[in-house]
């Protein structure tokens, strides 16, 4: 019994515990569910995109006109008289409409006028060719001349300086040759006569000296006597010497003065020589100078005078309004438009003479016209000559498409803006009136564009959150990766992001319920 | 007196065993700061000693409620040691069940062989079949699924010779008479063996779940996969910073341990008292 | 003549899940890898006995043979013994329940949670070398000295030490009161009664308890490789860390051949023990 009771408590104690064990695993399952639950509101839920492959397409808008394309002026040489109009501002003309009416005996008047005027003109053209003409005979023969004389100057001239040269080297020569005084003196005092006289003398004396020197040794003369002849012999040797000394000293002062004298002679005609020399050569290189300049004189050009040139234009022009006015007669007055057009101003009246400016002016109406509309800088970035536009015109609702913009130009007023020109055809426009341009420039094809919704940051620091499987215990999540982009190209709607950033296959996250940084846990939006 | 004594010396060694756990329990109602605290010689942050008061300054049951609430990926776990744990244990069922019936009711030839090859197999260490394994179950492409796992352990030799043990304790006069009576052999299995033999059954029920509750080694070689991952190899995960959750986590990991071995302590000691009994 | 025939061959039927599956995830693989211990890693070219021969120059392998043999030789008997004395009291009591209860409780520790007590325990830092501390003591590098060892020995023996009990009692209370009986009155002490009449009684329990604690002797690679990671420090480098580790970088042929070896080693080991048992009887 006790042991049935030990067991049934035994039982009784397993089974609340079972029960307790199985309590605890229901517990664990509801516990699963709600962790799932309350992880799954906590993480965000995410719409994605993937980078496709397109262009860019930057759309440029902007109202502009029609403006005239063209103006055509219909011109007549100013002065004509003009008897009538026949068309008025706003008109339509075809080709060939008469527009207005010439007064011919006017024009009569003028083209007699003008063929006059032609006439005087022709006449004084010709004058003045004829004197021309007599002006470069007497040039020529001018230069003729002056070459003529600057020959013969030339010839003097070295003739001259040619005897100087001469003279002077001669006197150069002289001068040279010119002894000095000791040789002069020589020269004279040797041939002297009286010199040479008084030297004998003196020689005379010595030798009889000489011998009463001698004799008184051999005979035995008066001694006394001898003395005294020595003596006086002696006496009369000073003498003769002091004769001769002082006839070769006032010689000698005479020669020496001579000599000076000749010396300076011959000096000074040296350098009058050479002066002349000089003179002679200046003198002919003045000459040959003033002969040169004569000539250059001579042949110096004419100071310009185009009036020959001037009348000969005047005359070519006048010739030419006459044929324009004979053409005029020879139409017989009318003058007609050579366009399709449409009339928009009108200078002239009748009565009046035409003036300078266009008498008529005709605004082209050709197949197109030109729409133009302003654009900013910003704007103009995105489109280039070429690119197609479509117009919207707003009274009759009509679109016309595939226009091609002509041309851009910047506006001069305000530098940062410019103007679109493009051609529309004419069919069902008028001039002036409003439409809405635009172009749709489609940008090169980029691999890889996303909407703009997807990027994230500031300005410079873009970034994308891409998405990534991620294993967890959980199984396959996804989680984010913040990654840094630069964006190539952009329009109001799509970026296009560089090479590298991203791949086709990566799915970027584009809205989400919460906000997501990098390494968050999210998952894909459920409707 | 010498008994009282001993008693008490029983008593304290028996508390100084079961302090680790208290360890655990207490500390995983710990706030996450006094844990930060604490162990943050550990974590390399202070230096000194682990400071490590026993009960809780700031009891909280935070860490019970985010891991409960929070941490769906704890569930996944917990739900996938479940799972291989009570697969394992119902295949081992139809298949060491009657394997430990062969070997304890018949004789048979090479049955003594057969027999001390499973002994043997059982005291392998599975680094030494890890290779063997692993070929195998790549060529069944049950690599990285939870079947790699159960499957071997299915084909075990441990429960097999636990409930051989108690199949031999049946009195073999007994099926005889039961034959003679005119019962077949399965009848006999189902009728008089699971019966008589289902302490040890149970124990090995028990000491299968124990051990499979904690599995390491195959999941670590064989699953790559992190969903598929057993309990016990996410705790390991969590870092000693997450102090808090580590402790919640052993503690929600130990319930279903202490559970089963509430339930099953007595099969438990039946089954292995049974298998000391003599043959 | 049918019946006869069927209930020879019944077993089979019985026996045939088991065996099949057994051999399939088994012995099958295991003849492959005895295969695979014949040839290289990669090419599969007939390598001989070369990677036999690398195995047992292979320092590493030394190691872990040392060491898991140091290991098993030291913890084995400790529990044996430890659980073998516990038992002894516990016997004598009545009221043990909570006793085995407590006792038991470490088995259903998971690992993993038993890593984390670990770390608390013994790190460095923790509170083992904390207590030291305070009494004065030095602590001790537990992870990265030889007292990893312990640390192991002592996780072991904790976690085993309560079925090891429930083992020996089981053995303890099966030995009949009238022997018991008769010793005392025959006037042998507890001692001799100890030595001459239970212990030779336990002689099977001894059988049993050594095969699973053999077996379980393995399992502390868990734990050693949740705390210290795949090359924990020497002292607790293991026959399972290097396997794992040769798995890791697929050193097929090394551990095919170490494979071979440990089998036949556990092989002999288990019919030496095979053939005391029966000896015994």
């Amino acid at each position: 019994m006790r042991e049935y009771l030990l067991t049934l408590s035994q039982l009784w104690k397993e089974k609340k515990v079972s029960v307790l064990f199985s309590k605890f695993l229901l517990f664990m399952l509801l516990c699963t569910i709600l962790s799932r639950g309350i992880y799954a509101q906590g993480i965000a839920q995410v719409t994605t995109v993937s980078p496709r492959k397109m262009s860019i397409s930057h759309k440029v808008q902007s109202d502009g006109f029609i403006e005239k394309k063209q103006e055509a002026s219909v011109n007549i040489p100013p002065g004509i008289p003009i008897e009538s109009v026949f068309v008025k501002p706003g008109q339509m003309v075809e080709k060939n409409t008469p527009l207005f009416q010439i007064d011919m005996d006017g024009l009569q008047e003028m083209i007699i006028e003008d063929s006059n005027e032609i006439e005087k003109l022709t006449l004084q053209i010709n004058d003045i060719a004829a004197n021309q003409q007599f002006e470069a005979k007497r040039d020529a023969q001018n230069a003729k001349r002056a070459a003529e004389d600057y020959a013969l100057a030339q010839a003097s001239g070295n003739r001259q300086i040619g005897e100087a040269a001469y003279d002077l080297q001669k006197s150069q020569e002289e001068l040279g040759k010119w002894k000095d005084f000791a040789s002069y003196l020589e020269d004279n005092l040797e041939h002297d006569l009286q010199r040479s006289a008084l030297a004998r003398e003196v020689e005379r004396l010595k030798e009889e000296l000489n011998m009463l020197n001698d004799s008184s040794r051999s005979i035995s003369v008066n001694v006394i006597d001898k003395e005294e002849q020595i003596r006086q012999k002696k006496i009369e040797i000073e003498n003769a010497s002091k004769s001769f000394d002082d006839y070769v000293r006032s010689m000698t002062n005479q020669l020496e003065k001579k000599w000076k004298e000749i010396k300076e002679n011959l000096e000074e005609d040296f350098h009058a020589k050479e002066k002349a020399y000089y003179d002679t050569g200046e003198a002919a290189a003045n000459s040959l100078l003033e002969a040169g300049r004569t000539i250059e004189d001579a042949s110096m050009q004419k100071p310009f005078d185009s009036t020959l040139k001037i009348y000969q234009l005047d005359r070519e022009e006048k010739i030419r309004k006459l044929a324009k006015l004979q053409e005029i007669q020879a139409m017989g007055g009318t003058i007609t438009s050579d366009i399709l057009g449409f009339v928009t101003q009108v200078t002239i009246t009748p009565g009046e003479r035409s003036k300078d400016s266009g008498c008529i002016l005709l605004a082209l109406m050709e197949e197109s016209l030109s729409f133009c509309a302003p654009i900013t800088k910003e704007q103009k970035k995105y489109v280039d000559i070429g690119d197609t536009a479509r117009i919207h015109f707003h009274n009759n609702r009509h679109t016309l498409e595939n226009l091609t913009i002509e041309r851009i130009e910047e506006d001069t007023a305000n530098p940062e803006n410019y103007f679109l020109y493009t051609n529309v055809p004419a069919k069902n426009l008028t001039i002036g009136q409003n439409g809405s341009l635009e172009v749709v420039k489609q940008s090169e094809s980029y691999p890889y564009c996303v909407p703009l919704g997807t990027l994230h940051g500031d300005g410079i620091n873009l970034y994308v959150l891409v998405l990534h499987e991620k294993e967890t215990i959980l199984g396959k999540e996804l989680s984010v990766e913040r990654r840094n982009v630069k964006v190539i190209d952009k329009n109001e709607t799509y970026a296009a992001l560089n090479e590298g950033s991203v791949t086709e296959q990566e799915n970027i996250i584009l809205t989400s319920t919460k906000p997501v940084t990098g390494g968050d846990i999210v998952r894909l939006f459920e409707e | 007196m010498l008994k009282k004594l001993s008693l008490l010396l029983l008593y304290l060694t028996a508390f100084l065993i079961c302090l680790p756990i208290l360890l655990v329990l207490l500390g995983s109602l710990k706030s996450t700061q006094e844990l930060m605290g604490s162990l943050s010689p550990i974590l390399g942050d202070a230096n000194g000693m682990v400071n490590w008061s026993p009960f809780p300054l700031y009891p909280t049951l935070n860490h019970f409620y985010k891991l409960l609430f929070f941490t769906p990926s704890f569930f996944i776990v917990f739900w996938n040691s479940m799972k291989i744990v009570f697969c394992i244990l119902a295949g081992q069922l139809f298949i060491s069940l009657p394997a430990a019936w062969a070997f304890a009711c018949y004789s048979f030839p090479l049955k003594k062989p057969l027999f001390t090859l499973y002994i043997i197999l059982m005291l392998m260490p599975f680094q030494v079949t890890m290779l063997s394994s692993y070929l195998v179950l790549d060529a069944l492409h049950m690599l990285d699924t939870h079947r790699g796992i159960i499957l071997p352990a299915i084909f075990s030799a441990y429960p097999v010779f636990i409930i051989y043990r108690s199949f031999t304790q049946i009195p073999k006069s007994l099926l005889e008479a039961a034959r003679t009576d005119g019962a077949g052999e399965f009848y006999l299995f189902l009728h008089i063996g699971i019966p008589s033999g289902s302490s040890g059954i149970l124990s090995a029920f028990v000491l299968g779940f124990l051990e499979y509750w904690s599995l390491i080694e195959p999941p670590l070689a064989f699953l790559k996969d992190k969903s598929l991952w057993p309990l016990s190899l996410y705790l390991p995960e969590i870092s000693i910073e997450q102090a808090g959750m580590a402790f919640t986590a052993s503690v929600i990991t130990l319930v279903p341990a202490i559970f089963v071995f509430i339930i099953g302590q007595d099969y438990l000691e039946q089954g292995i008292m049974s298998s000391a009994v003599k043959e | 003549m049918l019946h006869s025939f069927h209930k020879k061959y019944k077993y089979l039927f019985f026996l045939m899940p088991s065996i099949s599956g057994v051999t399939l995830f088994v012995l099958i693989p295991f003849m492959h890898v005895v295969k695979r211990s014949f040839q290289t890693a990669i090419t599969k070219e007939f390598h001989g006995l070369k990677n036999y021969i690398s195995v047992f120059h292979n320092q590493a392998f030394h190691l872990a043979v040392k060491n898991t043999a140091r290991f098993t030789v030291v913890c084995l008997p400790i529990l044996i013994l430890l659980s073998l004395f516990i038992a002894m009291a516990m016997s004598q009591l009545k009221e043990i329940k909570l006793l085995k209860s407590a006792f038991l409780l470490p088995m259903a520790v998971p690992a993993a949670t038993l890593v984390l007590i670990w770390k608390i325990l013994f790190f460095q830092e923790g509170i083992f070398n904390s207590s030291l501390l305070t009494l004065g003591l030095k602590p001790i590098a537990f992870m990265d000295s030889g007292a990893a060892f312990w640390v192991l020995v002592l996780s072991y023996v904790w976690k085993n030490i309560g079925y090891t009990i429930v083992l020996w009692l089981a053995g303890i209370l099966q030995i009949s009161n009238s022997i018991l009986e008769a010793a005392k009155v025959d006037g042998s002490s507890p001692m001799q009664t100890f030595f001459y009449i239970i212990i030779p009684n336990l002689k099977s329990t001894l059988y049993i308890i050594t095969i699973l604690s053999f077996l379980n002797s393995f399992k502390v690679f868990r734990e050693a490789y949740l705390v210290a990671g795949a090359y924990p420090h020497e002292s607790i480098y293991l026959l399972q860390h290097l396997f794992n580790n040769w798995f890791t970088n697929l050193e097929v042929d090394k551990m095919s051949a170490s494979a071979v070896c440990i089998a036949v080693i556990l092989f002999c080991i288990i019919f030496a023990l095979e053939i005391l048992y029966e000896k015994d009887k």
